[in-house]
Formats: structure tokens, sequence, C-alpha cells
């Protein structure tokens, strides 16, 4: 049954990506070209996958295990470390777990590595 | 800043999108797994790893979708503008930048912000950032 959903899901995201016009490089070329002729069809495909997952997605971490009994395995990583914000030129950006919070602070030269 | 109407698609992209996030949604309530793609393709990689099989049947569900959607009407057109060799490249560079990243446009950007992952948030907003950047680069200061 989680292989028969896990096909099923594969299946409907690849048909998503295709009605989104997103299997087309050069369309998600012309949304990040937002000085010349700015198509922003990717940031409606990325709010109406959001605005239908954000209730499961939820749902989902506030449950030990899904509906068809296997363990939730949702990234339990909280903090900032850097990686995920790229290369130098991003802020320094610290998160603390305990008051769930964030704070972004300018770059500081010498800053240790995060 | 010039919206360029004639190519965009807000009905249609947005029911992708919409879609999409069906996809991501029954993964993590049947699965109670993350369709973060590059995560995914990642982990089958790595052959026999933790949930081998499940990953790689979404996977398989995802290069299967063009087909059951070309039985049924013609495929939407794909522009690809750069040879090969860049082609390669760019890939390889997508894969290090997800994989450093921890996650891409699905795994941050539609399931990270949609759990209000803090993370995901920032780091949507870095690669997002990033990318304007490099196509601007690219396209406006190289190739200008």
């Amino acid at each position: 049954m989680i292989k028969l959903s896990a096909f099923i899901s594969g299946l409907i995201f690849g048909l998503g990506l295709l009605l989104a016009g997103m299997a087309n490089p050069a369309k998600v070329l012309a949304f990040l070209d937002v000085v010349g002729a700015w198509d922003p069809s990717l940031a409606l495909v990325m709010g109406g996958a959001i605005a239908v997952a954000v209730i499961p997605l939820n749902w989902a971490r506030k449950n030990k295990q899904s509906l068809l009994g296997v363990p939730m395995q949702l990234p339990m990583k909280r903090e900032l470390d850097g990686r995920s914000q790229g290369a130098s030129a991003t802020p320094d950006v610290r998160c603390c777990p305990c008051q769930r919070r964030t704070h972004i602070s300018a770059p500081r030269s010498g800053s240790p590595s995060w | 800043m010039s919206i360029d109407w004639i190519n965009f698609t807000p009905w249609t992209s947005a029911g992708g999108g919409a879609l999409i996030g069906l996809a991501a949604s029954l993964f993590v309530l049947a699965n109670g797994r993350i369709a973060g793609i590059s995560g995914l393709i990642g982990s089958v990689m790595q052959f026999g790893s933790e949930g081998w099989s499940e990953k790689a049947l979404f996977l398989l569900g995802l290069v299967i979708a063009p087909l059951l959607w070309g039985a049924f009407t013609l495929l939407p057109e794909i522009e690809i503008k750069a040879e090969w060799p860049a082609l390669i490249i760019a890939g390889l560079l997508v894969g290090v930048g997800t994989r450093y990243g921890s996650g891409c446009t699905s795994g941050h950007g539609v399931c990270g912000i949609s759990r209000l992952s803090a993370r995901s948030i920032t780091a949507t907003m870095c690669f997002m950032f990033a990318g304007f950047a490099t196509v601007y680069v690219i396209r406006h200061v190289v190739g200008a």
C-alpha cells in the first residue's frame, strides 16, 4: 500500500509539473529573469502547492505516524547552519530553537563559521 | 520589470501547483515522507538505503507522468537552448547545490514552507535570490 501511494504521489507530482509548465527550463529561467520579460508563473506554482499542502504538512508535523501507520520521517533539524543558506554572500542567520525565533543580522567580517 | 503577459500562465500554473501540493500531501500523509526531489534522487542513488523502494517508486511515477500525459494529449513544448556540455555542468551544479543546501524547490520551497520551517523559508529566499542574481549576471551583464 505504501508502495502504491509512493508511486501515485510521484505520478501526480509529475503531472502537476507538466500542467504548471515547469517541465520547460525556459519557463523557469523566465521566472528568474526579473529585469527581462518576466514570467511570474513559478510563483503561482509554489503558491498553489503551498495552499494545498500547508494543512496536511502541519498535521504531519504534529503526528508520529502516517495514516498508513508508518513512522513520520520529517527533517528534525531546526537550526540555520548556513549550509542551506548557501555561500558567503548570505546574511548571518541564527535560529534559537528554544524560542522558535530567527535572528537575522548583517554579515560581519570574520564571523564564525556556521 | 515588465511582465511577459503572453507567456504568463496563471491558471495552469496555479492548477499544476495544486497538483504538486496534492502529491506532497499524499506522500506525507500516507508514507510520512517529504516529497523533496533532490533528496529522493540522492537517496535512490545510494542503493539499498532506508526506504529505497518507496523513494524509487515515487521517482518512477514522476518519470512515467509524461508518458501518461502523452497518451492523452500533446506534451508541452520544451525549450533548451544550451548545448550538452553546458547541460552536464549545469546538472552537476544543481546536484551539488541542492545537496549542499539540503533541498530544492520541492523540498524547501513547497514542503518546507508548508510546514512553516524557518530553515526552509530562509533557504528558499536564499536560492531564489541567488537564481535571480545568476540569471541577471548571465543574461544582462555577461550576455549584454
